[in-house]
């Protein structure tokens, strides 16, 4: 039997939304969102790049296999019961991929795991400017930013947003996500402003922990 | 190393199994300049496919790779990459950037993405401004005024909802507990619909109210809701009065 993950991973490139939409909502009845998305549909997307690099599929393959995932977390999202308001949190997160950067099928998940906490979030997408990227944090003041970026090429863009983001006069808690955090040494980046994020399994701890009430009182 | 005697329109490279250029094209230099070694102008995501695809034990192959952002570009190019191998110690290999068409195809998802997310954006925005709104008039809907030193009038506004009800809970507690007040008129005149799950609300506020020893008194109830207020338990020591009216002379005149 295949598993899970290799199924839906086929489903994507199958470009069968219907297909993928039921078969992970089969999963969802049984299964908390953060597992769904930790161990079935990440998977299913690393799945994806190891089939491309056995020469097995092709980049346009691996694109529609993306697009059918956005497509489906979309879906999800919008059947997911709203917090109802006297449970809704002030806090305010602000989400984006660094310039240039394609990859946002996890910042797009962790977008969707701080709104089922309660938090207010503003998913700015992948491939966003420096410029626009400051412009929206200082209009919206958020306690968190999450950056996010997949390749190694991003780095420097990445430290020098960090850098900037770090003389924010309310002093947010910045937080950098997306395949380079769990690839590359970014250690030396990391402060009590700074903190890096593994994987979606990190950030629930995180919230577990209750560090966002820390957010709260620095800010 | 020198350019190959033989000329090909493409970019085209031999090299031996550790990858070492020998020759290569006028096309291929065009388009990398002229590495020593084939792999340092594949991207380090693909190396390794490369080097389980291009190898002496698999004559022929075909595969699709990364290379480098080459010339400025910021984004890793794809390439198809043909190889053969003359013998065990030579390859020729050809690398084919993918033609536009791909590219453009994969920039028309992006700014559809895009779009569906700016979409999204502006409507969350309004709908957090109406959440804010509606925030703001539940607390609103529960004022609370001091008649005389011992009893004070709560009017309730529109539609008696749990979320209404939680937003002035706290409010109303702690007014309630200020000096001498110890009677509270709650005026259902003005209210609109009910639900079950507001009148519970309303209910265990009336009787934690009642538990700090305070008189509750409601007043203005319509035969409708009398009903509802009938059949949802609310707590026995609560006294009701026909008005307003009635209410004042009878506490505070």
């Amino acid at each position: 039997m295949k598993q899970h993950h290799e199924t839906l991973a086929h489903y994507f490139l199958d470009g069968d939304e219907d297909q993928a939409l039921i078969f992970i909502e089969q999963l969802l009845v049984e299964h908390p969102r953060l597992y769904l998305y930790e161990d079935i549909i990440t998977p299913a997307m690393y799945h994806v790049g190891e089939l491309w690099e056995r020469n097995e599929i092709s980049v346009a393959d691996e694109h529609l296999a993306t697009a059918i995932c956005d497509f489906v977390l979309s879906k999800i999202e919008a059947e997911a019961l709203n917090i109802r308001g006297d449970r809704q949190k002030s806090f305010k997160a602000l989400l984006f991929g660094v310039e240039e950067e394609q990859h946002y099928i996890g910042l797009k998940m962790v977008a969707d795991t701080f709104k089922e906490q309660g938090w207010r979030v503003r998913y700015l997408g992948p491939n966003l400017g420096g410029e626009h990227s400051l412009t929206q944090i200082h209009r919206y003041k958020p306690h968190v930013i999450g950056l996010s970026a997949a390749l190694s090429y991003r780095l420097p863009a990445l430290k020098k947003l960090v850098n900037e983001f770090r003389r924010l006069e309310w002093k947010p808690l910045i937080m950098i996500g997306g395949r380079m955090a769990k690839k590359f040494e970014l250690e030396e980046l990391e402060s009590d402003q700074v903190v890096i994020m593994k994987d979606l399994n990190h950030l629930n701890q995180w919230f577990k922990e209750g560090r966002a009430g820390v957010v709260n009182e620095t800010s | 190393m020198k350019q190959a005697e033989r000329s090909f329109p493409l970019p085209y490279f031999k090299i031996n199994k550790n990858f070492i250029v020998q020759s290569f094209s006028k096309e291929a230099s065009i388009l990398c300049g002229t590495p020593e070694n084939l792999l340092d102008i594949v991207d380090e995501e693909s190396v390794d496919k490369v080097k389980k695809w291009v190898s002496p034990d698999l004559h022929n192959s075909a595969l699709e790779i990364h290379l480098k952002p080459l010339n400025g570009e910021v984004e890793p190019l794809t390439a198809d990459m043909y190889v053969t191998w003359n013998n065990d110690l030579y390859a020729e290999v050809i690398v084919m950037v993918k033609d536009e068409k791909l590219t453009k195809v994969t920039n028309t998802l992006h700014q559809l993405r895009s779009r569906l997310n700016e979409t999204n954006f502006e409507l969350l925005e309004e709908k957090e401004k109406l959440e804010e709104a509606i925030e703001q008039n539940n607390k609103l809907s529960a004022p609370f005024i001091e008649l005389t030193n011992d009893t004070a009038l709560i009017p309730l506004f529109g539609d008696l909802t749990s979320e209404k009800m939680q937003t002035v809970e706290d409010y109303l507690l702690q007014s309630s507990q200020k000096e001498d007040i110890d009677r509270l008129l709650f005026d259902f005149t003005a209210v609109g619909e009910m639900n079950r799950e507001g009148v519970h609300v309303l209910a265990n506020m009336m009787t934690s109210l009642f538990y700090m020893g305070t008189e509750i008194i409601v007043i203005g109830v319509k035969p409708k809701q009398a009903k509802q207020l009938y059949e949802l338990d609310v707590p026995l020591e609560v006294k009701f009065l026909h008005s307003l009216q009635q209410a004042i002379s009878k506490y505070c005149l």
